[in-house]
């Protein structure tokens, strides 16, 4: 006898939770908010559940669900002041620490809030969660072309964010920052 | 020594997330249980209160005389023609239903363009006017919104902007754009709005309504200027200003 749906949600939803959470945190750079968005995706798979299994495809769904709800959230304009206000604050103040890792890993948080919503969609897609430029052009909905463009133009603009914080080692594409 | 981009992301992930949530996916059953449940005992009354809605809008446009709430009104250049302070008040992402719960309101507008159809719709004793885009006249459930008919659009111009960048994200392979609808300012045969991204194109006008709607390369321009040059029948230009109040969103 097969599994229940329920048993089937229940399992996928354990293993995609900790992913989920950790995409959208690089996306919107909170924690809170990362938790909320991957939650509310994985409860609107289980809705949509029957359809987006035969139709859809779970994990780019609830991907796109993640994206979605933090881009639509980060057009509200209270949100927006708040986050921008936050950034550029801490941009301009650089504080590294005695580790000097750890401190970049923040930087590039941070840096990645400084570009286009959907440049940074494609370079968590595409850096973080290893999808291939024809999974991420499913996961946005866009042509293979755009996504190639905008991860592009995304990883040069993270490449002059960083820069501009004095991060010096991570290596994006071939090139290694300056020091 | 360096890190890739991709290592970087991955160490940065757990920085912020460390394993261990307290959530399961037990949780998010009893959760998404509780949601279905919800959905079954209100579905019926949504479409009932959405159109009630529609109907009880609050007019939104403002005056001349009082345009000078955010301080911006001076920078249209304006004097014939007053761009709304705030947006009509959405009624729901799924608010026009299909378009046949409007079955007795006319659609003085129906504008079809390479990004989707807007109608202007206006209820049958023509106090109320409301706007729905979508793909498909027959069905559309992207969006609505309305307002009460203003007696003299000259002074109390309505109007509305909107924008979609659910391209950002893909939903439904959507396109990136931006449109406006609303009432035509009187004397005016002719609208074409110019976006920042060099596209000018022309509004529909007619029966005192008009709708436009064009697609953008970047979402970029969606904090920029819109450009909005009215004409009269003779092609003479009545006016010109600034339609995107709301840079970004609202």
């Amino acid at each position: 006898m097969g599994r229940s749906y329920d048993e089937e949600y229940v399992e996928f939803a354990d293993a995609a939770l900790p992913r989920l959470t950790r995409t959208a945190y690089l996306v919107c750079a909170d924690r809170h908010r990362a938790d909320e968005a991957a939650q509310q995706a994985l409860i609107k798979l289980y809705l949509a559940w029957p359809r987006v299994q035969r139709r859809d495809g779970l994990m780019p769904y609830a991907r796109r669900t993640v994206l979605r709800s933090l881009i639509d959230e980060a057009r509200r304009p209270w949100r927006r002041e708040l986050a921008d206000s936050d950034l550029l604050e801490t941009l301009d103040q650089p504080q590294p620490d005695s580790f000097g890792r750890i401190d970049e890993r923040v930087e590039l948080v941070r840096a990645l809030q400084r570009i286009s919503a959907r440049r940074r969609a494609c370079i968590v897609l595409r850096y973080f969660d290893d999808l291939s430029v024809e999974e991420t052009a499913g996961v946005l909905g866009c042509s293979v072309g755009t996504v190639k463009s905008q991860t592009a133009r995304g990883l040069r603009d993270l490449r002059v964010a960083l820069e501009s914080v004095g991060v010096t080692r991570i290596r994006i594409g071939k090139e290694v920052l300056a020091t | 020594m360096t890190d890739s981009l991709r290592e970087a992301l991955r160490q940065a992930a757990a920085d912020g997330v460390p394993q261990g949530s307290d959530v399961t996916g037990q949780d998010l059953l009893q959760r998404g249980r509780n949601r279905a449940r919800f959905r079954r005992i209100s579905g019926t009354t949504v479409g009932g209160l959405a159109l009630a809605a529609l109907v009880s809008i609050p007019f939104v446009a403002t005056s001349s005389s009082s345009s000078d709430g955010d301080g911006d009104a001076d920078q249209d250049d304006s004097p014939s023609v007053t761009v709304a302070e705030r947006p009509m008040r959405t009624v729901g992402g799924n608010g026009c239903g299909s378009i046949d719960d409007y079955e007795d309101w006319t659609r003085p507008v129906v504008s079809r363009t390479d990004v989707g159809t807007t109608v202007v719709l206006l209820s049958p004793d023509g106090t109320t006017w409301a706007m729905c885009i979508g793909d498909d006249a027959a069905d559309m459930a992207t969006f609505a919104t309305g307002s009460r008919v203003a007696d003299d659009p000259g002074l109390n111009w309505v109007r509305v902007l909107f924008w979609n960048d659910d391209c950002v994200t893909g939903v439904d392979e959507q396109v990136c754009s931006w449109g406006a609808a609303g009432q035509t300012p009187p004397d005016v045969a002719r609208m074409t709005f110019e976006s920042p991204d060099g596209r000018t194109s022309d509004a529909t006008v007619q029966d005192g309504f008009f709708a436009w709607q064009s697609e953008v390369d970047e979402i970029d321009v969606f904090n920029q200027p819109l450009w909005l040059t009215l004409y009269d029948a003779d092609g003479a230009e009545v006016d010109r200003l600034n339609a995107n109040r709301h840079p970004g969103g609202w």
